[in-house]
This record gives structure tokens, sequence and C-alpha cells, in this order.
């Protein structure tokens, strides 16, 4: 059987200690496996995070769409914010900064974390990122041995 | 995220519990910044308290490190929770950071 849920946050300071809080709860109640319930946590984080760093955060009316469905094998999440986003082209994503750098690890981050991920400009001004983690590697992992 | 502050000797140990993500890391920042300026060059930051961390907590600590290295001052992270030290493994952060399994080991190494 399979879960959903939708957030919109407005797009603002406050949203993110409310978001991180959300985050930490759902991940823990999707799995029982501990390190998949924190890969969860950190990608939500982290896309929600980029979203509100990098979109346009400075209009008004900018939110910020958490989209998860999960069921026993697979969590999704669709993290859709307003701006413009980032072409595939302007990350390299084999390479994490450097230890001068302070910024620039998220999306890495999540590229790491995620078995998939895909990102694309929704609309003119609409940008999202698409994030599938299998939630029964550890029980895949028991069978074979 | 609470820190709390004390000293052992010349090191001045902050131990942190909560969070290190976007809404925490500028209070970290200032109380290192602060600790510099104020206290000593050597300091521990105890993460045994630390249930989660992100890329803007990977961040601060980063910008901490600069600090302290432009201050002749020296750094070490100690008690990392597991799911947190594999956030520095995939960030390659592990090459950067002096890490310690414990707060006393990271001491003794002073």
């Amino acid at each position: 059987m399979k879960e959903s849920l939708k957030l919109i946050f407005p797009a603002k300071w406050e949203s993110l200690q409310i978001a991180e809080d959300l985050f930490s709860t759902i991940s823990k109640n999707i799995t029982t496996d501990s390190r998949t319930a924190y890969h969860v946590r950190t990608v939500l984080s982290e896309g929600f995070s980029n979203a509100y760093l990098y979109g346009n955060s400075n209009l008004p009316e900018a939110i910020i769409i958490v989209e998860m469905c999960f069921n026993s094998k697979t969590f999704t999440a669709n993290i859709i914010n307003d701006g413009r986003g980032f072409a595939d082209n302007d990350i390299k994503w084999n390479e994490f900064p450097s230890g001068d750098n302070e910024s620039g690890r998220g999306l890495k981050i999540i590229k790491q974390l995620c078995d998939k991920l895909e990102y694309k400009r929704i609309s003119e001004d609409k940008f999202g990122i698409f994030i599938e983690i299998k939630l029964q590697k550890e029980e895949e992992k028991q069978k074979l041995i | 995220m609470e820190i709390q502050k004390r000293k052992e000797g010349d090191v001045t140990i902050l131990s942190l519990d909560g969070r290190l993500d976007l809404t925490s890391a500028s209070s970290l920042k200032e109380a290192s910044k602060d600790i510099l300026e104020n206290d000593s060059k050597k300091m521990v930051l105890n993460l045994d308290g630390v249930d989660f961390i992100n890329s803007s907590g990977l961040g601060a600590l980063v910008s901490i490190l600069k600090e302290v290295r432009n201050s002749q001052g020296s750094m070490r992270l100690s008690n990392l929770a597991p799911y947190v030290k594999e956030i520095f493994d995939i960030t390659q952060l592990t090459n950067i950071f002096d890490i310690f399994s414990d707060e006393k080991q990271a001491l003794s190494s002073y």
C-alpha cells in the first residue's frame, strides 16, 4: 500500500526548522532501517535547504513544495521551488569541494545517497528535483547471504 | 542546537547537542569566533550530541576551521555518531578535519 504526503512551505527562514522537524519524524516512520531513515532525512534536508538557498526565496509569494510517496520498498520525493534551477553541466557530480569551500556539497550528497536523482525545469519559473531511495536494501542483502 | 563551553587547560571544548544545519550554523560560527578572539586557539568540538548534520553544518565547520587556521590555532572534532561520520566520509571531509573517536583522545593529541 502506498502512502503519500504533500507539504507546501513558504520559502522563508521560519520554514527551515519546521521542515527539518517534519523530515526527522517522517523518515523514522517510513522504514525500520535506521541508516536508510537517516539517508531519507538527509536527502530531504539537503533538497529543501538547496531550494531555500538557491530558489527565488526573495519573492514574497515563493513556496517550496515537498511531495513524498512511499511503500515498504521505495521512497520517492519531489522537491519543487520557484526559480530557474541548475543545468547538468553546472555540477561536477563526482567531485566534492576542497576543504576551503564552505558550500557546494548539498546536491552531491543527495546524488550519493539516492538510488535515482532527476532534475528538471518544470516551467519558466519552477524547478524540481526528483529522488528515489530503495527502502529494502538491508533486507535484500540478507536474502542474498 | 545547544552549545556548552568549558576549558581543559588551554583547550576550549564545545559540546554540541542537536542538529547542525542551516538554522544552527551561524550560532556555532559565532561561538567559535568568540573563543578564538577571547579564549584560546585550541578547540575541540565534541559532536556526541549531534544527531544530524547536513551540508550547511559541514560548511559551518569548514568556515570555523579556516578561521582557526588563520588565527594560527588548531581544532579537533570528536565523538561523531556513525551516520554523521558517514556524511564526512561521503564528502571526503575526513581528509580535512582531525577527527577522534572520543574527547579524551582529541585532548591528548594536543
